[in-house]
This record gives C-alpha cells, sequence and structure tokens, in this order.
C-alpha cells in the first residue's frame, strides 16, 4: 500500500446530543480515488468538511503526511494542498468567472492589486487544458447549474491540490461534463494526488474509484477495492438490507384509456418547439434528455409559467389556455420543482406551516387556520407520505432532503389534482429514501394521477417511466414505448441517433 | 429576485446620471451662473461631504451590511477637531481620524465576531458616538483654525481642494478595489460562504470596511468642519439617511457585492442638485426630504423596470 496523505484517526464530531460522526478511520492515498458513500445523514459531509476545514471536529485527530494538523479554517486546510469542491455552491454570483477561479490566490502585480491579465491568460488555459469553452469575463450569475459546477471544480483545480475533495460535485452535470470531469480525475491520479469522491451515483462510483468506503450512521461500516465489489453489494450496505425489490411493479395502461392531458404543436418563445405527448391517468411519463434541451421550459410552460406561443394544451378534451400558475392549479397541474430548498419549501417555516401552505382555504374557512383542521390535514399528508418527522412544528430546514421532498409533494394532497409535474425529484436524496419516493411515486399514479417526470438519472427514467419522451434541441426527439424504454435508447435518443428496433433488457 | 445582480447594476448607473443631468439641466437654466468655475466649485463644495458619507455607506453595503453611524462619526470628528484644535492644533485632525477609525473598528469587529447584524451594532455605535460628542461639546463651538477651512475652501488649481479631496479618495478605493482585500469585500458581499470556504477572512473584510467607513465620514467632517468654522455634535445627523439614499441611487445592492465608488458620488450628486434646485426655487429646505424621497423611489423604479425588459 502506497503511504497516506491523508489519514483520520478516531476523528468525531458532536452537534450537541447528536453524533454526526464518529471513530473515523480513514486514509486517502496518492495517486487513489477513495470514494466515500452512505445515505443522507450518514456523516459523509461532516468528514468532507472535516477534512477541508470547514467544521472543526469534536476528537480525534487528521494526519497529513504522517504528521497531526490542526485544520482550523479552510484557509489552512488550503495551504497544505487539500480542496474541496462542495456540494453547496461556493462561487460568487457578482464575480467573473476568472475572478471566482482564482479566489483568495489571484496572481498579483508589483504594487500589491491583482494582475488582471495574467488572471485572464491563466484562466484561459485553465479552461482550455480540461477542453472547456467558458469565457472567465462572463459573471458567474448568468451561468447553467453545471456550468457553475464545472467553475467550481476549475477552482479547486487552481490551486493544485494534493487532496482534491469532491464531494456531489458531480450531481449537476450531465452525462457528457461527468465524463470531462472523469478524464480530470484520471489525470490528477496519474499526477500521484489523492482524490476524495462523494456521490450518490453508483455507477460514477464504479467508473471513478478504486477503493469504497462506505458510512452509516456516522461511523464507516464497510471499506474494499471497488474491483471487488458492486452495486448491489454497496447499497445493501449503505442501507443494511437487501434492495431486492428495487423500483416498484409498473401498471401496463390499457390503450383505449382516455387522455388525461394532450398537448399538440406546443412552442414558447424560448424555442421548445413542435411539442406533443398525450399522458393517460396511471401514466408515469418520463422526460429524459441532455441538460438544457427544454426539460425545463416544458414543465415550466405546462405549468402556466412560460406562455405558449402556438399550440394547444387540454385536460380531459378541454383546451386550457395557462396564462399563470393560478389557471395550471385550477386545472388540477400541480409542479414540484427541482430545487426545494429556493423553489418549493418555506424552509424557515415549520413543517406544518409548509404542509398546508397549498391548502389554506380548506383549513382556514373564515381567513383565519382553524387548529382542527390544520392538525388533521397536517397529519394526514405526514402518514400518507410517511414524512419522518419528530415534531410538525419544527422548522422543516431541519428535515432531511428526502423527508423535504415528501413533504414537498405531500403537500399539494389535499388539492387533489390530476397531474403532477416533477422536476429531479430525486437530487441529493439518499438511496433508501430515493426508492420509498419511486414507491410513493407508483402508488400515486394508481390512484389516476397522471406524472410527468423529468430527470436526469437515466436510471430513474427506466426503472419508473411507462413511456419516455426524450428530448432534444428543445424538440422531442424520440418516444419511448414500454418495451423501448432503456439506458442505450435514451441515451442514443438524447444523441439525435435512432437504435431502430434493436431494443436491450 | 437576484437573478441578475450585475445587469441591473449597468442598467442602473446610467439611470443614476439621468436625474443628475436632468436637475443640472433644471439647475442651469433656473440660475446660469451655476456655469462659471465659480458656481461649479459651489456645487462641488456642497457636494464633498455628502460624496464622502455616500461612500462610507456603500463601502459597507459591497459587504451586505450597513451603518447608521456614519453621521454621529462626522458629528463627533467636528466636535474632537474644534474641541482640540487649541491644544493639539492640527494635531487635532490625525486624533479625530484615529478615534472614527477606532470606532469604526470596534463596531466592524462586534459585527464580524458576534455575528450581530451591522444595522443593530451601528444604531448603538450611532448613539454611544453622538452621545460622547455631545458630552464633549454640549453646544456648538470650539476654534477652528484657519488653515483647515483655507485647506478645504481654497482652490489653488483649476478646481477647490475639497474636490481634489474626492479625487484622491476615489485613487485610493481604485488602488485598495484591485488588491486581494479590495477582491475580499466585493466576495463577502457577494457569497460570504463561498468567501470563507475559498480562504478568505470574512472577518478581515467587515472590519476592513468599518474602519474604512469611518475614515471616510471622518473625512467628510473634515470638510464640514472647513466650512463651518465650529463643532457642533448635532451637524451629522441627517447625512447616516441621506448616505443611504445615496448608496441606493448610486446603484449599490443591499444584497452585497455590488456598488461602485463613482456611482456613490453620482448619488450625492444627485442630492446636491436637488437641494440647489429647491433652493432657486425658493422652497424651504423641508421639501428636500420629500423630493429625496421621491428622487430614490423613481431612479429605483425605473432601474427595476429597465431590468426587467432588458431580461425579456
Amino acid at each position: 500500500m502506497s503511504p497516506a496523505l491523508l489519514e483520520t484517526l478516531g476523528l468525531e464530531k458532536s452537534y450537541g446530543a447528536t453524533r454526526a460522526a464518529q471513530d473515523v478511520n480513514l486514509a486517502f492515498e496518492a495517486g487513489r480515488v477513495h470514494a466515500l458513500v452512505g445515505e443522507n445523514g450518514a456523516g459523509k459531509s461532516t468528514v468532507i468538511k472535516m477534512i477541508t476545514g470547514l467544521v472543526r471536529p469534536s476528537g480525534g485527530r487528521i494526519l497529513w503526511r504522517g504528521e497531526a494538523v490542526n485544520l482550523h479554517a479552510p484557509r489552512a486546510a488550503r495551504s497544505l494542498g487539500i480542496v474541496g469542491v462542495h456540494q453547496e455552491m461556493t462561487l460568487v454570483d457578482t464575480l467573473s468567472v476568472g475572478r471566482n477561479i482564482w479566489l483568495g490566490h489571484e496572481p498579483l502585480s508589483a504594487i500589491g492589486t491583482v494582475d488582471r491579465r495574467r488572471l485572464a491568460l491563466d484562466s484561459e488555459r485553465l479552461i482550455a487544458s480540461m477542453g472547456l469553452s467558458l469565457d472567465p469575463q462572463r459573471l458567474v450569475e448568468g451561468l447553467s447549474i453545471a456550468e457553475k459546477q464545472l467553475v467550481e471544480i476549475l477552482k479547486a483545480l487552481s490551486l493544485e491540490p494534493s487532496l482534491l475533495v469532491l464531494d456531489e460535485a458531480t450531481s449537476t452535470l450531465g452525462d457528457r461534463e461527468v465524463e470531462l470531469l472523469h478524464g480530470i480525475v484520471r489525470k490528477l491520479q496519474a499526477q500521484g494526488r489523492a482524490i476524495a469522491f462523494v456521490s450518490h451515483r453508483m455507477k460514477e462510483i464504479f467508473q471513478f474509484c478504486d477503493v469504497c468506503s462506505v458510512m452509516k450512521d456516522g461511523r464507516v461500516v464497510f471499506q474494499d477495492e471497488t474491483s471487488r465489489l458492486d452495486e448491489r453489494r454497496v447499497i445493501e450496505k449503505m442501507i443494511g438490507r437487501d434492495m431486492s425489490q428495487g423500483f416498484p411493479a409498473k401498471q401496463p395502461v390499457p390503450d383505449s384509456a382516455q387522455d388525461l392531458l394532450r398537448v399538440s404543436g406546443l412552442a414558447t418563445g424560448s424555442g421548445l418547439h413542435d411539442i406533443g405527448f398525450r399522458l393517460r391517468p396511471g401514466e408515469i411519463l418520463g422526460i429524459g434528455g441532455l441538460q438544457g434541451h427544454g426539460q425545463v421550459e416544458l414543465l415550466e410552460c405546462l405549468f402556466g409559467l412560460v406562455p405558449a406561443t402556438k399550440g394547444t394544451i387540454e385536460v380531459e378534451g378541454r383546451r386550457l389556455a395557462l396564462r399563470r400558475s393560478a389557471d395550471a392549479l385550477r386545472a388540477g397541474i400541480v409542479l414540484v420543482p427541482e430545487d426545494r430548498k429556493t423553489q418549493g419549501l418555506f424552509l424557515d417555516r415549520s413543517v406544518e406551516e409548509n404542509l398546508i401552505a397549498c391548502s389554506f382555504g380548506d383549513c382556514a374557512p373564515f381567513g383565519f387556520i382553524s387548529r382542527r383542521k390544520a392538525d388533521a390535514l397536517v397529519a394526514k399528508i405526514v402518514a400518507r407520505m410517511k414524512v419522518k418527522v419528530p415534531d410538525v412544528k419544527d422548522s422543516i430546514r431541519r428535515l432531511s432532503g428526502g423527508n423535504q421532498q415528501k413533504a414537498a409533494l405531500g403537500r399539494w394532497l389535499p388539492s387533489g389534482f390530476r397531474i403532477l409535474l416533477l422536476r429531479e425529484p430525486t437530487r441529493g436524496i439518499d438511496v433508501g429514501t430515493k426508492f420509498e419516493i419511486y414507491g410513493l411515486l407508483r402508488e400515486l399514479a394508481d390512484t389516476g394521477v397522471g406524472i410527468i417526470l423529468s430527470t436526469s438519472e437515466i436510471i430513474e427514467l427506466v426503472g419508473l417511466s411507462d413511456r419516455v419522451l426524450v428530448m432534444l434541441e428543445k424538440g422531442i426527439s424520440a418516444e419511448l414505448a414500454p418495451g423501448e424504454i432503456s439506458e442505450r435508447t435514451i441515451v442514443a435518443a438524447s444523441f439525435g441517433h435512432s437504435l431502430g428496433a434493436s431494443h436491450e433488457s | 429576485m437576484k437573478a441578475s445582480r450585475a445587469r441591473r447594476l449597468s442598467a442602473r448607473i446610467p439611470v443614476v446620471f439621468l436625474p443628475a443631468a436632468f436637475f443640472l439641466a433644471i439647475n442651469i437654466a433656473l440660475n446660469p451662473r451655476i456655469l462659471t468655475l465659480r458656481g461649479i466649485n459651489n456645487l462641488a463644495l456642497q457636494t464633498v461631504s455628502l460624496g464622502l458619507v455616500v461612500m462610507a455607506q456603500t463601502l459597507v453595503v459591497i459587504v451586505r451590511e450597513m451603518d447608521m453611524s456614519v453621521g454621529a462619526v462626522v458629528s463627533m470628528t467636528t466636535v474632537l477637531v474644534a474641541s482640540n484644535m487649541e491644544s493639539l492644533h492640527l494635531l487635532s485632525i490625525p486624533l479625530a481620524l484615529l478615534v472614527a477609525a477606532l470606532f469604526g473598528a470596534l463596531s466592524g469587529a462586534v459585527v464580524a465576531y458576534a455575528r450581530i447584524p451591522g444595522i443593530v451594532v451601528t444604531l448603538a455605535s450611532s448613539m454611544i458616538i453622538g452621545g460622547l460628542a455631545l458630552v464633549i461639546m454640549p453646544q456648538a463651538g470650539g476654534t477652528v483654525d484657519e488653515s483647515l477651512s483655507d485647506f478645504v475652501n481654497g482652490q489653488p488649481l483649476l478646481v477647490p481642494n475639497s474636490f481634489l479631496l474626492l479625487l484622491a479618495v476615489l485613487l485610493v478605493w481604485q488602488y485598495v478595489k484591485g488588491t486581494r482585500l479590495g477582491t475580499a469585500i466585493y466576495a463577502t458581499g457577494g457569497n460570504p460562504f463561498s468567501a470563507y470556504a475559498s480562504g478568505l477572512s470574512i472577518a478581515g473584510a467587515k472590519i476592513a470596511a468599518y474602519v474604512g467607513s469611518a475614515l471616510l465620514a471622518a473625512i467628510a467632517g473634515l470638510v464640514v468642519c472647513g466650512k463651518t468654522m465650529t463643532g457642533d455634535a448635532t451637524i451629522g445627523d441627517t447625512y447616516t439617511l441621506s448616505s443611504i439614499a445615496g448608496t441606493v441611487l448610486g446603484g449599490a445592492s443591499f444584497m452585497g457585492g455590488v456598488g461602485t465608488m463613482a456611482g456613490a458620488v453620482a448619488g450625492a450628486l444627485i442630492i446636491g442638485i436637488l437641494v440647489h434646485v429647491l433652493f432657486f426655487l425658493g422652497l424651504s429646505s423641508h421639501y428636500q426630504y420629500i423630493a429625496e424621497g421621491l428622487i430614490l423611489l423613481a431612479a429605483v423604479s425605473i432601474g427595476v423596470l429597465a431590468e426587467r425588459r432588458g431580461q425579456k
């Protein structure tokens, strides 16, 4: 075994009575990619934050090249060569790409001011060396989420880290970008640098990593070489049980079923064009494709956030004029947005308040909220969606991502919606809860709701959808029938290829 | 919506200068003499102190905080200078600056380390500083050396000295902005977590902003002192709110990370010219507040509307 670059000995972190991490012994070795996996709340992020200096350990030691070090601030970690790309975006929206990349270690001129010319040149060189095309002068706030993520990675690389920590750095990247990152990681590996890799995507764990450590309840419960593991085994270790059930069984919708939603010739000012499809009650319609090919616009248009310039939207044969979201809600269409934290929930309010937010009318008959009715409503939603919440009066911020997502979904239940629009419903959610949400979605569909599911996780599309629409350049490049849905067909259609009749599994 | 702060800024800067030009035009129409060197000098003189105070406020707003003590620091400076001029002569000036910097550092340290919102901390410190100034000098008075007045009002070159002072401050800022400290100030306001995770010191940036703000307010105090030739513990009172108005007019964002000193000067200029116009219209200075409020609302609305149109 090569000597460890960074080693943790009995590392521990407590927040009050809760132990977020305990007795963590991990070694990150030069030239190796070390995966850290586990469900949300298992302690991965806490460990990552301790080794990058964002959080101070409550106990244990961190050794850097064999010597104990005190990583009291990100500055201290960075000076040693430990650099993190964190789950939270750490870019300054108001600064340019270049300024963000070199933030805190800008090239300086003789009089101590930032050397803008060299900064621009260095940025261009760095961007080009990673095979990307990005204008370093552009302001970060105009970038897409995936581009921001890439800048985040460039920023870390600009420090030429000895240990690069990638915490969910791929969660917003499309397949092409992940491939790019893969190349970068390979290069770093060859240069003898160590990489710590946290991801919820199993595929990447096996694609990128040499070693895999599984965390559960704040401890490292399992570790092995990835070459000796398979996906199933890792998942079992993470959730501590057999994951053989997997996705809920699909219920074929009879062809004769009446259309719940029928869209034809739809176009918008943002470039969406010739969108036509139908959705039947009880059906889950998946929307696939590379990022930024119109999936977001389609959902927003169906929810009345973006006006259609052409085409028709019919619900149960009745033509809709969607001018605002209230029109969509009245027609029984609801949207659970991509980012539950900023677009969906009121993070600082209680779970209870969040759950009744969409049905004030039902529990406040005279404009005042009736305690009895609100309690009943909340209890019903919590039970139906299996939201794990110690006290509904707690701020919803304190729930795990999965439970927040269940709440974001559940609060629409009282409205009796017919059509559910979902975007990335399981982003940043641990594997166990993911499958719970899949089950809940299928149950909803079985009650006659039609679901449109837009997701960048192909496994989700394959496992959950009854039919799949693949989008390309703001249009539909393929509609896959039940027998045709596979990872291969979806990827092919995303790039505009047709695989004809050759089906897979 | 924080969708496009930079675009909002770029949309606002011309908008900022528009009303300034508009009022200047009215001003010239009402009083053509303003176009003389003397008229411009007068206007500049009246705007310099306000300009410095708006710059002080803008600096703190850039780090996503506020400074409610700029007015009190102006007053305190006039008091310290006027009460110590006899014993310390011109040394009373660095003394006053030092005291201001100290107050700024204290406020900044409390904001940065106790993590109390700056608006609360400086509200408290403004009361303390204002109270202390009244204790030192209950009634306006004291003596001010002619040399300060000569310097402030003097004009050996083409433009008044006080105007050159403003330019000098702008130059210093231009330098600071280019350093890592400047970057840290903008980054801290733009995204504090990011600044911290990037190894910058948020506390350092905030303290630096408050010290800078106090120093700028103290320089404004010196200008005021040179004009009035007295120390007055309440003379700065109106500056605090005007500084906030000027900051908004100048295009800075209270979300932090956005704001320029040129914008700050433009914001001060609008208010300064407005006062002039009202004066020549023969309206009492009380109308100044009403007018200031209306201009503020109008400028911000135009900025927001322009931005919205720009997005479509």
